[in-house]
């Protein structure tokens, strides 16, 4: 099963980005195959739409689950429709202690 | 003319059992089946939205005001909803039926949730909560969960 988590940085011991919409990358990680990919958020510069955008991106990729420490007021009714999870994790955590949870 | 459709009503959750059966044998007649809760046409139906009514006015003692808020209906709505739900547990009562809590359109209201282990919150659809038996952690798989009541304030807009 394929989860994002957001993030600052593009390497695992960046701390998880605390927008959803405009965070910097989003770690696309697939539990089956412990694997992380990195997505540059392209839609950082939009002045509107960030959210729905992001979303947009991750539902095509396949994510089931999303761990970001706040989500946008648009961004849950789409979440809801595409039936992907908002997990809402707290702030001043690594993107690597995240998924040292999910292996758990 | 086509009435216009209700509107959904918000309930916290389902009650914690299906409903009541009277005790004893009736006069004049043998009560079916011993502890049995099978289906008769003699059942009296309590919808959820009547069972939340009674909840949050009897029980919790809110104003109708309040309760209606609770539920996303209008005040007169409330109160006949309540009203019904009254009736029907009195004629339960009174003519010592079977409650049954069922149907009604509702919605179930606790969306959010609360990991106690690793503090995260998280929401479960609708269409989840309904084949979900036991509510688990989606980061660290913990099982202790509580219901998320300030969810309202979670979403910031963006």
């Amino acid at each position: 099963m394929k989860v994002v988590i957001t993030s600052k940085e593009n390497n695992i011991n960046s701390l998880v980005d605390p927008r959803f919409g405009r965070a910097a990358f989003f770690a696309v990680y697939d539990t089956d195959t412990d694997s992380i990919e990195w997505l540059g958020n392209d839609v950082v510069d939009m002045q509107h739409g960030a959210g729905t955008g992001a979303v947009n991106l991750l539902a095509n990729l396949g994510a089931k689950k999303i761990f970001a420490v706040a989500f946008g007021a648009k961004v849950k009714p789409l979440l809801d429709e595409l039936d992907i999870q908002m997990v809402i994790v707290k702030e001043n955590q690594t993107v690597a202690n995240i998924i040292a949870l999910l292996k758990k | 003319m086509v009435g216009r459709p209700q509107k959904i009503r918000k309930i916290a959750g389902a009650p914690s059992v299906e409903g009541f059966i009277p005790k004893g044998p009736r006069r004049g007649r043998q009560l079916r089946g011993r502890g049995r809760f099978r289906r008769h046409e003699e059942d009296i139906f309590l919808l959820f939205e009547e069972y939340e009514s009674i909840r949050l006015l009897d029980y919790e003692g809110l104003n109708q005001t309040a309760a209606s808020e609770q539920m996303h209906v209008s005040r007169p709505t409330l109160t006949r909803i309540y009203q019904r739900a009254r009736q029907k547990v009195a004629k339960a009562f009174i003519e010592g039926r079977v409650i049954r809590f069922e149907g009604g359109k509702v919605n179930f209201k606790a969306e959010w949730y609360q990991c106690t282990d690793c503090e995260s919150i998280f929401n479960i659809s609708e269409k989840k909560q309904e084949v979900m038996e036991e509510v688990m952690c989606p980061l660290c798989s913990g099982s202790k969960i509580i219901v998320y009541h300030a969810a309202d304030s979670l979403m910031d807009d963006e």
